[in-house]
Formats: C-alpha cells, sequence, structure tokens
C-alpha cells in the first residue's frame, strides 16, 4: 500500500507491567465469586438430586461451577496480568489487556479531562490502587498499581494533561 | 440584560398546564367514579357540584402556580453568567458561565405557537442528564433572539466589563447571518419517500409478491379461482399496508423536518426545523466533533444522501446526534460542508481492507451461527413455505460481501476519514483532534490472519460516539492508533 505512508510506523506493545500483587489480589477476588457461583450450583444441584434426577445431571452443574472456577481464579488472571502493559509519554497513554480479546488503546493527552486513584475492598489490602483516566467520550481504567506508583502516575498524567491540581 | 428580566406573561399558562398536567388524572378519578356510580344520563346533583369544585380547584391551584412562578422566575445575564433565579416555596438560584454553555435552544409547540411565545433550553457540557440545564418555559421571539446573542457574545468574549452595553446594538457585534441554506419542498418530499420506512414497504411487497407466487397453481386447474382471489387478496392487503407505512414515513418527514433551515451566524450553525412544532437548535461551530454522511439503501442509487453531526453536550443521551442535513446530492456535500464547517469539508480516496478480510464479512460466523433458530422452526411450521426462510443464509452473505466491497479507511491530512456498511453506507469524517480515544481489538482467528477491528471515540451528545471498521490489516490499524497522538 502506498497511501499509508502519511502514517506513522506502528508501535510495539507498551512496556509497563502492573504491580505482580494484583494477580493475587485477582485471583481472590476470582475465588470470592466462584464460591458464590458453587454455592448456587450446589443449591441446583441439590433440587436436582431432591427430584430424584439421574447422578450426572446432579453432579453436572457441581463440575461446570468448579470449571469456571478454575478458569476465573487461575487462567484468567495469569492471562490477564501477563498482557496488562501500559505506558505513559508526554503525548498519549496507551494500554494493552484482554484475555481472549486483545485490546489495545491509545489516549491523546491532551483529551484527558481528569484522572482519578481508586481502591476497592481487595485492593486496598494489598497497599494497590486502579487509575481512572476519563476523556468527554467515556473512561479507561488501570487497574493495579502500588498506592505511590498510581499516585505518582495520577499526578504525572494530571500534569502533562494541563488540569488544573485543585488541592 | 444584566437586570432581571421575567418570561413572558403567557409563561403562566404555560406553567399553569404543569400543574394540570399534574394532577388531570388524579382529579378525573373521583368525577369519572361517580358519574358511573350514578349511572349516565342520570347525573346526580351531587356529583355535578363535586365536579365542578374538584375542576374549580384545579384552575385556581393552576392559576396561582402559574402567576407564582412566574412571579418568582427571573433570568438575567450579569458578571459573564447567565443567572436564573426561581422557586416558590424554595428559592433557588442557578448561574451558569457563559463559557460553559454548549446548546441554545427554541421550540415552539402549538400551545406556543397560539400564545406567540418560544421556549428555550439551554444546555451546559458534562450537563447530561434527561432534564435540560436550564429552561426557560415562555419567552416573546424577539427577547429569546436577544438573549441567544447576549450569551453568544459572552461566549466569545467580547462580553464588556460594563453590563450595560449588553443592549440590543450587541447585534452590531455579531457578523450579519449571510449563509442560508434551505431545504426545498420537493426535497422535503424526496426525504420522506426515499426514508427508512420506504424500505420497510418495499420490503413488504417483496415479501407478499414471493408469498403470492407459491400459491398460484401453475399444476393444477381445481380451485384455481379460491387460489387467484387469495392472491389478490394477498397482494391487495400488502400493497395497502405498504401504501400506509410509505405515507406516514413522508408524514413523519414533514412533521419533522418541514421548513428545514440552516443559518451559519458567526461562529455557530442555526438550525430551524418543524410543522407543527417549531424548533431551533444552534451548534457552535467549533463544537462539531465528527459528521457522518448516511446512504440509506433506497437513497444511494438515487445520489442521495442525509447528513448527521457528533456534537459535544449536545442532546439528553450519550452517543445522540443532530441531522445537519436531511437530504443532500452527493455531488453537494462537500460544497455544503464548505459553506457550514470548512473544517469537515475533506474528501479522500479510499483504502480497501485486505483480501483476507472478504471472507470474514462473507462468513459472518457469530450472526450465522444464529440463523437455524429462525430457519428450522419457520421451515417447520411453515412448511413448504417457510423453506423460504433458507434464503437468509446467501442474502446475508451477499450483503457481507459489499459490506466488505465499502468498507474502507483514508487519511487526509489531519482528518480521518471512515466508510462502511450496516445495511445503508455511512461515511464518518473525524478530525485528528477530536479523537478522544483508539482502540485495535483482535481475537485469537483475527491475530493468526494478521487483522484487527479499529474504533474511534469522539464525544457526542452526554457522552460518547464509536466509528469503527471490521478487519482491517492489524499492522495499518496499528499505524493508525499511532497516528491518533497529535504530533509535535
Amino acid at each position: 500500500m502506498a497511501r499509508d505512508d502519511v502514517l506513522p510506523v506502528a508501535r510495539p506493545a507498551p512496556h509497563e507491567r502492573l504491580d505482580p500483587r494484583a494477580l493475587t489480589a485477582w485471583r481472590i477476588s476470582g475465588l470470592l465469586s466462584s464460591l458464590m457461583t458453587l454455592a448456587l450450583a450446589g443449591a441446583v444441584g441439590w433440587l436436582l438430586w431432591y427430584l430424584d434426577q439421574p447422578w450426572w445431571l446432579v453432579v453436572l452443574p457441581l463440575v461446570i461451577a468448579i470449571v469456571i472456577g478454575i478458569i476465573a481464579t487461575w487462567v484468567a488472571p495469569s492471562i490477564q496480568w501477563r498482557r496488562w502493559r501500559y505506558a505513559v509519554t508526554e503525548r498519549d497513554i496507551e494500554l494493552q489487556r484482554g484475555v481472549i480479546i486483545i485490546t489495545r488503546t491509545l489516549i491523546p493527552i491532551a483529551r484527558v479531562q481528569h484522572v482519578d486513584t481508586r481502591q476497592g475492598p481487595i485492593l486496598r489490602r494489598f497497599g494497590l490502587a486502579g487509575i481512572a483516566i476519563a476523556t468527554a467520550a467515556g473512561t479507561e481504567e488501570i487497574p493495579a498499581l502500588a498506592i505511590d506508583v498510581a499516585d505518582d502516575l495520577r499526578n504525572r498524567i494530571s500534569d502533562l494533561a494541563g488540569i488544573a491540581d485543585d488541592v | 440584560m444584566s437586570e432581571p428580566h421575567r418570561l413572558h406573561p403567557a409563561a403562566i399558562v404555560l406553567m399553569g398546564l404543569q400543574i394540570v398536567r399534574q394532577f388531570a388524572i388524579p382529579a378525573l378519578i373521583p368525577i369519572v367514579l361517580r358519574i358511573i356510580n350514578d349511572g349516565l344520563g342520570a347525573v346526580s346533583l351531587q356529583t355535578a357540584v363535586i365536579t365542578g369544585a374538584i375542576l374549580l380547584a384545579l384552575l385556581g391551584l393552576s392559576t396561582a402556580y402559574g402567576v407564582l412562578s412566574w412571579h418568582r422566575f427571573t433570568y438575567r445575564v450579569e458578571a459573564g453568567e447567565l443567572r436564573i433565579e426561581q422557586g416558590i416555596v424554595n428559592h433557588q438560584r442557578r448561574y451558569i458561565p457563559l463559557e460553559r454553555i454548549q446548546t441554545f435552544d427554541t421550540s415552539q409547540g402549538l400551545i406556543q405557537r397560539a400564545l406567540g411565545v418560544v421556549s428555550v433550553r439551554v444546555e451546559t457540557a458534562g450537563g447530561g442528564g434527561a432534564s435540560p440545564e436550564v429552561s426557560l418555559l415562555g419567552i416573546a421571539q424577539a427577547d429569546s433572539e436577544q438573549l441567544r446573542q447576549a450569551l453568544a457574545a459572552g461566549r466569545a468574549g467580547i462580553a464588556p466589563e460594563t453590563p450595560e452595553a449588553f443592549s440590543a446594538d450587541v447585534t452590531d457585534v455579531l457578523p450579519p447571518p449571510a449563509n442560508v441554506w434551505k431545504l426545498s419542498a420537493n426535497d422535503l418530499l424526496l426525504a420522506g419517500s426515499t426514508g427508512g420506512r420506504a424500505g420497510v414497504a418495499l420490503s413488504i411487497i417483496v415479501a407478499a409478491i414471493s408469498l403470492a407466487d407459491n400459491l398460484i397453481p401453475y399444476d393444477r386447474v381445481e380451485g384455481l379461482v379460491e387460489r387467484l382471489t387469495g392472491v389478490v387478496v394477498i397482494i391487495g392487503v400488502a400493497v395497502v399496508v405498504a401504501f400506509a407505512t410509505w405515507l406516514l414515513g413522508i408524514a413523519g418527514t414533514i412533521l419533522a423536518h418541514a421548513g428545514f433551515t440552516i443559518t451559519q451566524q458567526g461562529d455557530h450553525l442555526l438550525i430551524e426545523r418543524g410543522l407543527l412544532e417549531r424548533r431551533r437548535a444552534t451548534i457552535p461551530i467549533e463544537r462539531i466533533q465528527a459528521i457522518r454522511v448516511l446512504e440509506g439503501v433506497i437513497r444511494q442509487p438515487f445520489g442521495l444522501v442525509e447528513l448527521r453531526v457528533e456534537s459535544a453536550g449536545y442532546g439528553a443521551k450519550a452517543g445522540e446526534s443532530t441531522v445537519l442535513c436531511p437530504l443532500l446530492r452527493r455531488k453537494d456535500v462537500q460544497a455544503f460542508l464548505e459553506r457550514m464547517a470548512p473544517a469537515m469539508a475533506v474528501e479522500g480516496v479510499f483504502e480497501p481492507l485486505p483480501r483476507k478480510a472478504r471472507r470474514r464479512y462473507i462468513f459472518q460466523v457469530p450472526v450465522q451461527i444464529q440463523f437455524p433458530l429462525v430457519i428450522v422452526p419457520v421451515s417447520y411450521f411453515f412448511y413448504p413455505l417457510g423453506l423460504l426462510s433458507l434464503l437468509l443464509i446467501p442474502a446475508h452473505m451477499l450483503l457481507g460481501y459489499w459490506q466488505y466491497r465499502d468498507a474502507g479507511w483514508s487519511v487526509v491530512g489531519e482528518t480521518l476519514l471512515l466508510r462502511w456498511r450496516m445495511l445503508g453506507r455511512t461515511t464518518a469524517i473525524v478530525p485528528r483532534r477530536r479523537v478522544q480515544n483508539g482502540a485495535t481489538q483482535q481475537n485469537p482467528f483475527q491475530r493468526r490472519a494478521g487483522l484487527s477491528n479499529l474504533s474511534v471515540r469522539v464525544p457526542s451528545g452526554a457522552g460518547g460516539a464509536s466509528f469503527g471498521l471490521m478487519h482491517m490489516d492489524h499492522e495499518t490499524a496499528l499505524r493508525l492508533l499511532a497516528w491518533f497522538s497529535p504530533r509535535r
């Protein structure tokens, strides 16, 4: 193709990774939601047993719940962690993420309207925080960084974007 | 405009009507119940008295509310702010900095028209929500124009220190309206008759003909008359339904777009439209985020298009766009944009998608895998006619090929053009500095083939709108992604 020479060259994937503790945090939240699924599957299994269904039908929901649980607590978090990359330069923010579908996002830094750090109960226990980057067309998130890294990054993005410090 | 202004006295009626609307149903229930209880034709005196009392109370309440809220409601432009004070019991003050004001729309419903007033809505960026930031229920047309100019002048930064200067002579500062485009009556009818409803009407007739074709006995003679009658009835009903649909489409277009006029006035576009309810929308040209050129299936062969504009902070919902022009010849699009929004008048030669994307468009497995859900039951219950639903598959494949042929992108200077087809064809014109984020997405199959989906988000309405292309060359998509980053 000749006419795409107006475009800059493709960039390699961004290089910064999330905090390694994110993996454990994700596993724990994956485990918690798996236990909920398992409880639900147990209830369905008990109902089927109560209704005198064949044994394989009674066991089926439990098997499905266990498979989902293994994926949610073991497989998905490690793929997600390996995949998650970000980079912040003075011109743009680049993100890469996704388990099955890989998404790469670029946000021109001048478009950033505000930056927040966010912390759920599990992240807080691990000393982690996420960053939410808001533009006029929606919000993107970097989910789990060490708190001091997150605070620094938030201030840096905020400075680069020319957002007035409201402190 | 620094001294507080009241709305037009007609606003008393409009504000009172709000109360009537709110209490009409609870007020009517006891009346209706009593009348039913009495039996029709034998309404007792007691019922008549109660009815009268309720109606009188409603009238009194709404009049009192109308007068009081009209009396309390004032607006003024002062110290670079639009200042609204209102509220009978809870006094409310709302001060809005002029530079935050995004849109200034007026509308004129039937009641407003009878009273000779307009209603004004003012919205700010990020205001969002279903209700407007400020709503002036009834205001004389001249006053609304004066307010609009005062707001525009304040926004443009020519707001002087002395608020007295906000008077009639503000008009001298603004350039006179020079640039006007009107939709002709012929084009209005053409827009209505080639709009979305026309497609529905056409498909009703096609479906009826294929149905009737199956009833025509090519091999047998017995029952010929009954069958032919059936054919005539089916086609007759279909033609009537289709015609009615088509006429409804035309009527809808006339109601919405009659007298469509777009005026470029200084730094904003003024769009006026509507038959019964006149609507006036103001779009600051600087706030235009993207333009979409829509070519509907029926319009495309005639070279007709519709233009839509994505504008920040406009509209109640995220991604709500505004009609910039209901009907235009394709060859006139550039000239039109040149006149109304010159930054958007960009044309380019479209780069096609790679060959390897073709079969992915033709075999859209995630969609086509659902077809048996329709085809199997329809074929079974309406055998043998239902077998026609099998045609869904080749039709969809043909559409897929068409979508592949039309998809493309182009970068012209600082502008990205994207073109894609769902049913109709859309061309999006997106200036680079409007891109809020760009993204590529790859599923495992695309990863193996070196393809990816590209999407671009721009602000629109209270949120954002997203444009995209499926199955681009991944390398090219990444280069476009890098292009979204501003250059130094």
